[in-house]
């Protein structure tokens, strides 16, 4: 058995990955936010005349029922859905990475509580609970984020709690006890950051999973509120129309939606393989 | 004296550093070379590449090696591999993950031949009783059957052992094999190598760290350093007449079984620190559908005390309930009953801030002792604020001025422990623990993951902060030779029992007890000064 080449960095799959994942989704963002700067568009203006026009040389993507620009209503739809994805990751990460750390350092009665009220959330399916949720709260940006929170912090929380408990028992921990220093802090300064890079990874998967509720939402009337453009709104009003074959109403959001997710997948897996590696 | 195998000018690299250089070895029948280096000094890499087992990216450069009058080119491992298993083979370190956990100990230490002819179901069972009884293991039968997680670590490199002699090789690599073992065990599997040495006319390579181990068993040794052989020749020679710089320190290094002992003048007449019948049990968590419950007591009624400024040694086997000792006393650990008392107040289950600080700890593994996502700084200085030890604005100064006892360089402080040696993290350790200014500092086991050349350097430091700090120290370690020439009173413990306790001048001149005496018969002293 020969020893192999190392294979020089750059054609480390991860990286490939990771970076290509990067690449995209900083494309997407720039053409999102910087494009409707250039380009005046206005996702709002109406002429209902024109409505429902495939795509020409003054609506690259067409037109709308109402007569409103495609592509405006895209990138604006695109600003909020990508946006949300990302803030939508951060509460839930912190939930579950402090609930698994704690159940994990604490274990006991703790440890069964925080466990079973995750089995319970997960016993439910992910979209029935999240609907549920926004249709107690009601609709918005604010109640969107709060489902996603009280939903998908489980998966963070099993993830860490395992890990917190094989790092409980480490010396350093030991160390930290006999120095005073109290259950809480040890939590938050010493478990949580060792087992924050899982979490991380996971976060990144997740954001292209939330780009998925958030339109899913939206599609079914709930979260954001029209007209407030959204590419999940986009594909339910373009829907009614499919059947006549106006396929850009629904071929284009659906192509921005793929794209979006694969991005965010692809520097997920990328950060996944290189810590796999490592 | 022929050589029966010989290895000339071996070169090993990646593709960036060479790690082997210009290597020669010679094994003789019947005898043991022994290759002696510290951790990094290529001496597994040399083994691996006779085996044609070098890790990815590490390739052999040079080499020629003979053996049974041919000779082969060590870059050619298709041609090396050959020799693997019917002349060749190769022991671990650790016995645990060189077998297969889900192979029965008959089959796996047979499949070596079965693959060469075919065993029938009997002839097969026969040969595992035959290699078992060879390897001398106590009751080949049942062993044959059982499965390696059923077996002590012991059984484990005698098993290994058996499953490499099965196609009567010529030469057997050693890689560290008994490093992962207790002293008594370890004595009983190198008189075990002894004698197949005699009796089979085998030859050894015995790669070690521990030069006393390698002067138990090895005619010939090597010192090996960054890759290159200093010094050859024969045990006697290297021990008492060293040439070489490097073998001079390492075996200055290496605590020996003469010389003077640690005396102890008591300061006070109270004692710093009392345990009084202390009794530890864990429940037995297992498979329980049939039994009860059970609670299995690892600290049967301990007693012990520690002076002021004084060092005293707990000296066991793994099992023994050593290190439950220590966590029992930093507080780490909840016990079932019996007393504990510190600088004459009782130390309840709930202590004080000023008593938690008061006993610091001291770990084996320096890789784990220090949170590797933190700078030492913001490890040190989040204690050091916590206990309010000094005022916040000069915690950045008292922080330098501690590790700097511990000759750790003020440079240090902003990296993180992955960016340092474990030597360099064993003594941040030390001086994160003096940092809450303690009385009483438990050791537990903090050489035994360090190099020999970095043990006594830790070793000196300790008793450099003993001498001038006044500080009583609790050391704990399975290292006879150690304990020796650092403790002033031992207590020797074997399954949670206390055997004997002595000043360590009368535990080792005058042992009473018989567990005492087979420790100290089991420990390598072939090294004479």
């Amino acid at each position: 058995m020969t020893g192999k080449q190392v294979k020089p960095k750059e054609y480390d799959p991860a990286r490939i990955r990771m970076f290509s994942g990067c690449a995209l989704l900083l494309v997407t963002l720039l053409v999102c936010f910087i494009v409707p700067i250039l380009i005046h568009a206005d996702p709002y203006a109406q002429d209902v005349a024109n409505g429902l026009r495939s795509p020409y040389a003054e609506h690259i993507m067409g037109t709308d029922a109402l007569g409103r620009d495609i592509f405006a209503r895209l990138l604006y739809g695109g600003q909020t859905d990508l946006i949300v994805a990302m803030v939508a990751v951060i509460a839930p990460l912190i939930l579950g990475t402090f609930l698994g750390a704690s159940g994990g350092y604490y274990g006991g009665w703790l440890d069964t509580l925080i466990m079973r009220i995750a089995d319970v959330i997960s016993a439910f399916p992910f979209y029935v609970l999240a609907i549920a949720l926004v249709f107690v709260i009601g609709n918005g940006m604010g109640s969107v984020f709060t489902a996603i929170a009280i939903v998908s912090w489980v998966p963070y929380c099993r993830l860490v709690r395992a890990e917190a408990s094989r790092i409980k028992n480490l010396d350093f921990i030991s160390a930290a006890k006999m120095g005073n220093l109290s259950d809480l802090r040890i939590i938050i300064n010493h478990v949580m950051p060792n087992v924050m890079h899982q979490a991380l990874t996971y976060a990144v998967t997740d954001a292209s999973a939330n780009i998925g509720v958030i339109v899913t939402l939206s599609y079914f009337g709930m979260g954001l509120v029209p007209p407030q453009p959204d590419w999940g709104q986009m594909l339910s009003e373009g829907q009614q129309y499919f059947a006549n074959g106006d396929y850009y109403l629904i071929f284009f959001p659906a192509l921005a939606i793929i794209i979006a997710s694969f991005a965010f997948s692809l520097i997920g897996e990328g950060l996944n393989v290189d810590k796999e590696t490592r | 004296m022929n050589a029966l195998m010989t290895v000339s000018n071996l070169t090993i690299a990646t593709s960036n550093r060479k790690l082997v250089t210009g290597v020669n070895l010679q094994v003789t029948a019947g005898e043991a070379t022994g290759l002696v280096g510290e951790s990094g000094s290529g001496k597994s890499m040399v083994l691996r590449s006779i085996m044609g087992l070098l890790p990815n990216g590490v390739n052999v450069e040079s080499g020629v090696l003979t053996y049974g009058g041919k000779t082969y080119d060590m870059t050619d491992t298709k041609r090396l591999a050959t020799l693997r298993g019917q002349h060749v083979t190769m022991i671990f370190q650790e016995p645990g993950s060189a077998l297969n956990q889900l192979l029965r100990i008959g089959q796996q230490i047979t499949d070596a031949v079965n693959s060469k002819e075919h065993l029938s179901k009997e002839a097969r069972r026969q040969l595992a009783l035959h290699l078992l009884q060879s390897v001398e293991m106590r009751n080949p039968e049942e062993t044959a059957k059982s499965y390696p997680f059923e077996l002590s670590g012991g059984m484990k490199q005698r098993s290994m052992i058996a499953a490499a002699t099965a196609l009567n090789p010529g030469v057997i690599l050693c890689d560290e094999p008994t490093t992962a073992l207790d002293v008594t065990v370890q004595a009983r599997i190198l008189d075990l190598l002894k004698t197949m040495m005699q009796t089979t006319n085998l030859g050894l390579l015995y790669v070690s760290h521990d030069l006393a181990v390698v002067s138990q068993l090895c005619s010939t040794v090597n010192v090996m350093h960054s890759g290159q052989i200093l010094e050859e020749g024969s045990l006697d020679q290297i021990f008492h007449d060293p040439q070489d710089d490097y073998t001079k320190k390492l075996i200055a290094a290496t605590p020996t079984m003469t010389g003077p002992y640690q005396r102890y003048e008591p300061i006070s007449d109270d004692s710093l620190f009392q345990m009084n019948n202390v009794v530890v049990s864990f429940e037995n968590k297992g498979f329980t559908l049939f039994h009860k419950n059970n609670r299995k007591t690892v600290l049967h009624n301990i007693s012990l005390s520690i002076g002021k400024g004084e060092i005293v040694g707990l000296v066991g086997e793994s099992g023994s309930g050593k290190s439950t000792i220590a966590r029992v006393i930093s507080g780490l650990q909840p016990y079932d009953s019996g007393t504990l008392r510190f600088d004459n107040e009782p130390l309840g289950k709930h202590r004080t801030a000023n008593q938690n600080c008061a006993i610091q700890m001291v770990f084996q593994d320096p890789n784990a002792s220090l949170d590797p996502t933190k700078t030492i700084r913001q490890t040190l200085q989040e204690i050091v604020n916590a206990n309010h030890i000094v005022p916040h604005n000069q915690s950045n100064e008292y922080i330098v001025e501690t590790l700097e006892r511990c000759q750790i360089d003020k440079e240090l402080l902003n990296r993180k422990p992955k960016q340092l040696s474990g030597g360099q993290k064993q003594r941040i350790a030390i001086g994160r623990a003096l940092a809450l200014q303690p009385k009483l500092l438990i050791a537990d086991e903090p050489t035994s993951a360090l190099d020999v050349s970095i043990q006594k350097e830790i070793l000196d430091l300790l008793l450099d902060l003993h001498n001038k700090l006044n500080l009583s120290i609790l050391f704990i370690s399975h290292d006879l030779a150690v304990v020796r020439s650092f403790c002033s009173r031992v207590v020797v413990l074997q399954n949670g029992k206390v055997m004997e306790e002595n000043t360590t001048e009368a535990i080792f001149d005058h042992p009473t007890d018989n567990y005492t005496k087979e420790l100290l018969d089991s420990i390598p002293q072939k090294i004479i000064r």
